[in-house]
């Protein structure tokens, strides 16, 4: 695990040493600002979450153990099409597409719950944000997997 | 902190905001990978916007040396994208 005190200049080391820890240090390392982060940046860290998510299939436990969205994503259509259509690799890239999805959703379900607003229109909200991330997240995978 | 007093309309701005920069720094960065004689331009979107391929380059190898190629550069970017993320990151909120 990563530790507060770590600088750019060791993730950098690190990723020379071994390549396929990058991605897994750069989701510890957002896990540990997420708070700090204002809205936009998170958006942002969150699509870069993707590139990570279809690079290294560990950092989807990471991902896991920092999101808090419970279970209602699992319905996911655009996951479910790729179930169908490839088998298990697009299961798993499409789960980590759900899984990057629901970070980006995160603040705005946590808002609404809050707000005592959990109506079926936003859990639709939700699954539209994860459908479009999965979609782009698919996408770039296909790139990196197709041989 | 946690902004959970910033309006829905003002956030639906920050996420418009944040989508357009990941837009802007995926078509901003760009790769290049020359591997066997073959020279592929990629950038993070992910796009390919050149291929060169040298004249001592086999037609019946050609495929699998052009998919080697594009594999290494799209690996090489999404890695980019990452240290670039990682330094940002690091720069967030210190």
């Amino acid at each position: 695990m990563g530790n507060a005190n770590e600088t750019i200049q060791d993730v950098q080391l690190e990723a020379q040493q071994n390549p396929s820890n990058l991605a897994t240090r750069f989701i510890e390392r957002l896990s540990q600002k997420w708070d700090s982060l204002p809205p936009e940046k998170r958006v942002y860290f969150t699509q870069l979450g993707l590139m990570v998510a279809v690079q290294a299939v560990d950092t989807l436990t990471t991902y896991a153990a920092f999101q808090t969205v419970p279970g209602a994503m699992e319905q996911n259509p655009v996951a479910g099409f790729f179930l169908d259509k490839g088998g298990m690799v697009a299961l798993g890239l499409a789960k980590m597409g759900v899984a990057a999805g629901q970070i980006t959703a995160m603040e705005l379900l946590r808002n609404k719950m809050l707000n005592g607003e959990t109506t079926p229109i936003n859990n639709n909200i939700m699954r539209f944000w994860n459908s479009v991330l999965t979609a782009v997240s698919v996408n770039n995978a296909a790139h990196l997997l197709m041989k | 902190m946690h902004n959970q007093n910033i309006p829905n309309n003002e956030k639906t701005k920050a996420m418009v905001k944040g989508f357009q920069e990941v837009a802007q720094t995926l078509r901003s960065t760009v790769t290049t990978v020359k591997q066997n004689d073959i020279t592929v331009t990629i950038t993070a979107e992910p796009m390919v916007i050149d291929i060169q391929i040298g004249p001592s380059t086999n037609i019946t190898t050609l495929p699998n040396k052009l998919k080697d190629c594009l594999n290494e550069a799209f690996k090489e970017s999404t890695q980019k994208m990452i240290e670039a993320a990682s330094k940002e990151l690091e720069n967030s909120n210190r």
